[in-house]
């Protein structure tokens, strides 16, 4: 025997050199027939016949023995088979199924009548609304468009971010505001006024209070050039209205003025 | 078991509403295999493991699919587990162990060897089966009780097609050691 033959003597017939001086020496085929029961006794091998004899022996018909208690077993199994089957049997599974098919139907439709609702209603978000009026026009439904409502003055509602805004061409541009902050012509409170009238519309008033408080006169310590003072509102950003930042009593802090915020202790009374 | 059973495929839907012509069906066809198998590997407990076994097939039928011989190998591997389930569980269990309680493994091997070459019954085939190496006499009766195939055989213990072919031939050998062919043959064994 050779290393490449194995440990075993067996593995012989593993690498098509079967050992023929081994008289237990079976081929695969073999092996298999006798497993399958496909070789009786006389035609096995003759160190096999009694193998075969007692491979037969555990395939018999099933004795009494082994089919005692027939009765009770079936009938518990059957009773236990029953209680643990789910609730849905054959018919109920074709049931459910069909069950199933109408609820996703019902889905759908009430999924499309509340989006055709709030189409009709003009109630989706801009971009939807517009997409439902496009499709629900083709089947002759009218239903308003995002800007429908706006009286002739749509905003951005319903468009992609990247669409410029050539609806509202009259309203100065961030490239405006910044044209203005940025012109060396003007500096310190005139620059500021000047940004803050292109940032409102000419709604600004910034520059007309008192000047001379308010801001101190340009000297060679001004702000740089292109720096808008402090107050001006941020460039680019046009706001609603012109905060009066620190002269409004309102949004100034309570600390200073307010004497019912002041603690009493700090209010010695002398005799 | 008011009717002839049909297709398997027939008999295995009616037994999973519980019809009992089809539990009935399924039931004389594998108990006698469950019980060999189970006998080979247990003492006295293989009554108990059969149960358990049926146990967790009605528990399992309904979800099951496949063909009969899928089938016989589903419902061996369900026998298989509660086999080792039981191992272990009795493994965790304390024993006292007497004189009388330790075997005499050579006088086993005698006499099975002697009962299965006077008579062989299904008791002494069973008998001699154990003296095998227990994945060995697993297969052989995995492949021969229980009808399946090397790759079925496998999947319920575990091993590669191949690994089971070099097992089961080695167990044949060894049952042929057993019962003295070779030695008849005055050949001798080689090993």
């Amino acid at each position: 025997m050779s290393f490449s033959d194995g440990p075993l003597g067996e593995m012989g017939t593993h690498h098509g050199r079967p050992d023929i001086t081994d008289p237990l020496n079976l081929d695969d085929g073999t092996v298999e027939r006798l497993l399958r029961g496909d070789i009786t006794a006389d035609d096995a091998p003759p160190s096999y016949q009694r193998v075969a004899t007692l491979l037969t022996s555990l395939t018999v018909d099933a004795k009494a023995t082994e089919l005692s208690g027939e009765g009770k077993a079936i009938d518990a199994i059957s009773r236990r088979i029953a209680a643990a089957a789910p609730s849905t049997d054959a018919g109920n599974t074709k049931l459910s199924m069909k069950r199933r098919l109408q609820l996703v139907g019902v889905a759908l439709v009430g999924g499309a009548t509340l989006l055709s609702g709030l189409g009709v209603a003009g109630a989706l978000p801009g971009a939807a609304q517009g997409v439902a009026a496009d499709v629900l026009g083709t089947v002759g439904l009218s239903v308003p468009s995002p800007n429908s409502h706006s009286n002739g003055n749509a905003d951005q509602r319903g468009r992609s971010a990247g669409h410029a805004n050539t609806d509202n061409a009259g309203a100065n541009t961030g490239a405006d505001v910044s044209g203005t902050a940025t012109d060396p012509s003007t500096t310190g409170l005139d620059k500021g006024a000047a940004v803050s009238s292109d940032a409102s519309n000419g709604q600004s008033r910034a520059g007309q209070h008192d000047s001379v408080g308010a801001a101190p006169p340009a000297t060679s310590g001004a702000p740089p050039v292109g720096t808008p003072p402090i107050g001006t509102p941020p460039v680019g950003t046009p706001p609603v209205t012109d905060p009066p930042v620190s002269t409004s009593p309102v949004s100034a802090p309570p600390v200073p003025t307010a004497p019912v915020s002041t603690p009493p202790v700090s209010v010695p009374s002398h005799p | 078991m008011n009717r002839a059973p049909g297709s398997f495929g027939e008999t295995l839907a009616a037994a999973r509403c519980g019809e009992e012509w089809a539990v009935a069906t399924l039931w004389r066809d594998l108990n006698p295999r469950l019980l060999r198998f189970l006998r080979a590997r247990h003492d006295h407990s293989y009554e108990d493991v059969a149960s358990e076994t049926w146990l967790r097939v009605t528990q399992g039928l309904h979800r099951f699919t496949g063909s009969e011989e899928d089938f016989r190998a589903w419902f061996f591997t369900i026998a298989h587990g509660v086999s080792v389930d039981w191992y272990r569980r009795a493994a965790r269990r304390p024993v006292t162990v007497t004189d009388s309680a330790i075997p005499d493994d050579r006088a086993a091997v005698d006499d099975a060897a002697d009962d299965a070459l006077d008579a062989i019954d299904t008791d002494a085939a069973l008998a001699l089966l154990r003296q095998l190496p227990p994945v060995q006499g697993e297969i052989i009766l995995l492949r021969v009780v229980a009808g399946l195939d090397a790759e079925h055989v496998g999947r319920i213990v575990g091993k590669r097609p191949g690994t089971v072919r070099v097992l089961q031939h080695r167990g044949l050998r060894r049952l042929a050691e057993l019962l003295g062919s070779a030695h008849s043959q005055g050949t001798g064994v080689t090993r």
